[in-house]
């Protein structure tokens, strides 16, 4: 009798934690804004659960592959090995497009620099120059202390694309596991570079001009700033899509509403929709 | 009933090692050598790079200049300890040492990101996060092993031995140095191998003081990444089966070997440090 | 004799540095964090990006993954060191070994298992259950070692008297030695119980999640805890968060204190009495 309880126990748990849960993983750039939605979400529907995180696009969409999560934040676009190894599991993802970014270029506010173009970017990411000086003779001859995000973030495949070009980043680039830590080391050090996406810019770091061009947000919409990119949520659409009325479709739906867009622009990001 | 229980041991090392195995296989079959002779860590790029030389000899280098330092430091404090510490000083010395070894690397972790790593900034080091930290870090959480055991090797020594060598005339100092530490020979040496098998398998510390960049760092001041810190800073955005995951796996096969070599070498020595 | 003076004071001197140091850390840490407890801090979740709240969810979570861990780890262990102590045949020599090797075994590798087994192999997923597993096979090889040498130690006129009055050896085991190593036992279990709750790579690869807006409601969600919060905020948060870390650290600390405390309290009850 006592062991039919107990495991009568054992299921009742499991059922009802497997009941009405969200489960929210992948980009650390769109991490702040899905924040924000989950927290006024969490106020319309106060019965459900929310989980979420935000350790790099990578890991959103290879969650999406082993099916451990219900949505994946991606900051880039499906690469081609996703894309054919969705075809290899017959899967198919649903991109939905939810914001706009641009990947900003900051450095120390102290450092007498205010623009930079892609190629000497390209440069100090692949290790060509390593020197403040070789940039601009006007800079100190202090060793430049390049910071990337990890491979696992999608901020980290965009820049690769569209700065680097295919080529190697230097094997010295500091890899963190968060924009927040990189706008935390450059506003200390000031002979640091870094990139993030201009959501997470604030006041304590010097974002420069790419080519130019600064990352605001007209900049970003008419494709005049050459670092931007949308943001996505993929979800799993295999089984077909998702139900109006189901916890995906309803958080998804909020994410495109008014209230939910925004949102993205008090994260700092550029609204997609109600431009 | 007790029996099988207790087979479980047995079991759980056996199913670790099996596992740990099966999946690194698949990555020795596909990339073999590279993983020792290339410097390039670019396990996402199309095609990846899986040179691990970088990591392992990174690793190879924090154990080495840790050990360094906590070796001697460890039979100092303990010889200390034993020879002439009185026993207020003794317990007490030893009871702080001994909560250092319960203090999860976590807080060391973030007690040199809070109050070490600003003070080189101060100095004009512009890299905060460093080898150097790194073994600063791996010195506080192995210290008390190298402490603990060293001391309980020499205090293990039969005391007559010890009593027999003052009456002939020798000093304290020549006594353990030269009597008791050879009598203790065996279990000195175990002492030693089982602070390197500690400092080899530390992982949260050098993730977040160690700098993530997998360079063969060549100044103190150069970041540097051990295949531990690679390992849990990329698990997250695998996919379960790909290349890259199979890659860890491999990384941590190294590690697994490594460790299991140093527990055989401290059983032998420890089987000769009993008669 | 001069030389002898001199080295003593050196060697006292090292080891009074040492134990400043040691000291220190933990003095800042604690006091670097206490300023922030508050009953909110303790009760409510985390909000407005760790910027406010409190930690209540990785209480919880922690204490929840304590008891799964201690529920197989402690009867797994103990059962384990009675074997070990009480029968002496072929199996004896191969348990001891595995624990050995199993005890010097690196966290991350144990993560790596728990992920390859746990997770994905039994199909758990990143829950709370894989990761009291890993942990409990992290504690498995202390208990056991610390129940067999307190059995060891138990008088044989104990034993003896046992069987003279007619008992099993299953009797004896567990209406007799058993109860009398209780403080020994207890004793190791506070030790592998300190030690587990400071845990953090294991954790990290098996169960645990950035931010969750419920608590744990089965034993297959995943967990907030401790050590792995301080982790994501010290790598992943910005300034503005830092507050939270320090605290939860400072408290992190003080449980293990208390535990560790309490273990070597015991302890020395232990030898008194057997004295």
């Amino acid at each position: 009798m006592r062991k039919f309880l107990l495991n009568a126990l054992l299921v009742c748990l499991v059922a009802v934690g497997l009941a009405q849960t969200l489960v929210i993983k992948g980009s650390n750039t769109i991490f702040p804004i899905a924040q924000l939605w989950i927290e006024e979400f969490k106020k319309l529907r106060p019965e459900v659960k929310i989980t979420l995180e935000g350790a790099g696009s990578s890991t959103g969409i290879a969650a999406l592959f082993n099916g451990t999560t219900d949505i994946a934040n991606s900051s880039r676009w499906l690469k081609k090995e996703e894309i054919q190894k969705m075809n290899q599991e017959g899967k198919y993802f649903i991109p939905f497009l939810v914001a706009f970014d641009g990947i900003a270029v900051i450095v120390n506010k102290s450092l007498p620099i205010d623009e930079i173009s892609i190629e000497t970017l390209k440069k100090i990411y692949t290790g060509e120059i390593t020197y403040w000086s070789q940039v601009n003779p006007n800079l100190p001859r202090q060793q430049i202390v390049v910071y990337s995000r990890n491979t696992a973030s999608g901020t980290y495949e965009v820049f690769e694309t569209k700065v680097l070009k295919g080529a190697r980043m230097a094997p010295h680039v500091r890899m963190v596991e968060s924009s927040q830590v990189e706008i935390e080391s450059v506003a200390k050090n000031p002979y640091a570079i870094a990139y993030t996406g201009v959501g997470y810019v604030t006041e304590s770091v010097k974002v420069l001009k790419v080519d130019g061009v600064y990352p605001t947000k007209e900049n970003i919409l008419r494709g005049r700033y050459p670092l931007a990119r949308p943001l996505f949520m993929f979800v799993d659409g295999t089984n077909g899509f998702p139900e109006p009325g189901s916890l995906i479709y309803d958080f998804i739906m909020f994410a495109f509403s008014k209230r939910g867009q925004e949102l993205v622009e008090k994260a700092g990001y550029i609204a997609a929709y109600g431009q | 009933m007790v029996f099988v229980l207790a087979g479980t041991g047995v079991l759980a090392l056996s199913l670790v090692v099996l596992f740990i195995l099966k999946e690194a296989i698949p990555a020795f079959v596909k990339v073999g050598k590279e993983f020792f002779t290339s410097v390039y860590w670019y396990p996402t790029s199309s095609p990846p790079e899986f040179g691990m030389l970088a990591m392992i000899v990174g690793t190879l280098l924090l154990t080495v200049t840790s050990s360094a330092v906590l070796i001697p430091l460890g039979y100092v404090v303990a010889f200390f300890l034993h020879t002439y510490a009185k026993n207020l000083e003794k317990d007490l010395i030893r009871t702080v040492v001994e909560f250092l070894a319960g203090t999860p690397s976590v807080i060391i972790g973030t007690f040199i990101l809070v109050y070490v790593s600003p003070i080189l900034i101060n100095f004009g080091i512009w890299s905060p996060q460093n080898f150097l930290l790194a073994t600063v870090g791996l010195i506080l959480a192995a210290l008390p092993y190298s402490v603990s055991l060293s001391l309980e090797a020499l205090d293990s020594v039969d005391v007559s031995l010890e009593e027999s060598a003052l009456a002939l005339g020798a000093t304290k100092f020549a006594t353990t140095l030269r009597v008791t530490t050879r009598a203790a020979l065996p279990g000195v040496l175990n002492a030693f191998v089982l602070t390197i098998n500690r400092v080899v398998g530390e992982t949260i510390i050098v993730l977040m003081v160690g700098g993530g960049a997998a360079i063969i760092p060549r100044s103190l001041f150069d970041p540097v990444r051990p295949l531990t810190a690679a390992i849990a800073s990329e698990m997250g955005e695998v996919a379960v089966g790909s290349l890259h995951y199979h890659a860890l796996f491999a990384a941590g096969l190294i590690l697994l070997s490594v460790s299991l070599f140093l527990t055989g070498l401290s059983r032998y020595l420890s089987r000769r440090a009993q008669p | 004799m001069k030389r002898d003076l001199v080295l003593s004071q050196v060697f006292r001197i090292v080891s009074y540095v040492v134990f400043s140091i040691i000291l220190l850390m933990f003095v800042l840490v604690i006091l670097g964090g206490i300023r922030y407890f508050s009953v909110s801090f303790f009760t409510e979740y985390p909000k407005n990006n760790m910027r406010e709240g409190g930690i209540f969810p990785a209480i919880l979570g922690s204490f929840y993954l304590m008891v799964l861990t201690f529920i197989v780890a402690v009867p797994l262990g103990v059962f384990t060191g009675v074997f070990l102590s009480e029968w002496e045949n072929f199996f004896t020599k191969w348990i001891d070994v595995s624990l050995t090797s199993l005890s010097g075994i690196p966290s991350i590798v144990y993560g790596l298992f728990g992920l390859a087994f746990f997770c994905v192999a039994l199909g758990f997923g990143t829950s709370m259950l894989a990761a009291a597993l890993t942990l409990s096979l992290m504690t498995l090889p202390v208990i056991a070692s610390a129940t067999k040498e307190t059995l060891k130690a138990i008088p044989v006129e104990l034993r003896e008297a046992a069987y003279a009055l007619g008992a099993t050896k299953i009797e004896v085991i567990f209406k007799v030695l058993i109860p009398a190593a209780k403080r020994g036992i207890v004793t190791a279990v506070l030790v592998g119980g300190g030690r587990a709750l400071g845990e953090t790579a294991p954790v990290l690869l098996t169960g645990a999640v950035f931010y969750s807006t419920f608590l744990p409601r089965s034993v297959f969600s995943p967990v907030m805890t401790l050590p792995t919060h301080i982790y994501y905020i010290m790598m992943a948060y910005g300034e503005k968060a830092q507050w939270m870390a320090r605290a939860t650290a400072a408290l992190l600390l003080i449980v293990v204190a208390i535990i560790y405390s309490l273990a070597f309290y015991l302890r020395r009850r232990e030898h008194g009495r057997s004295h």
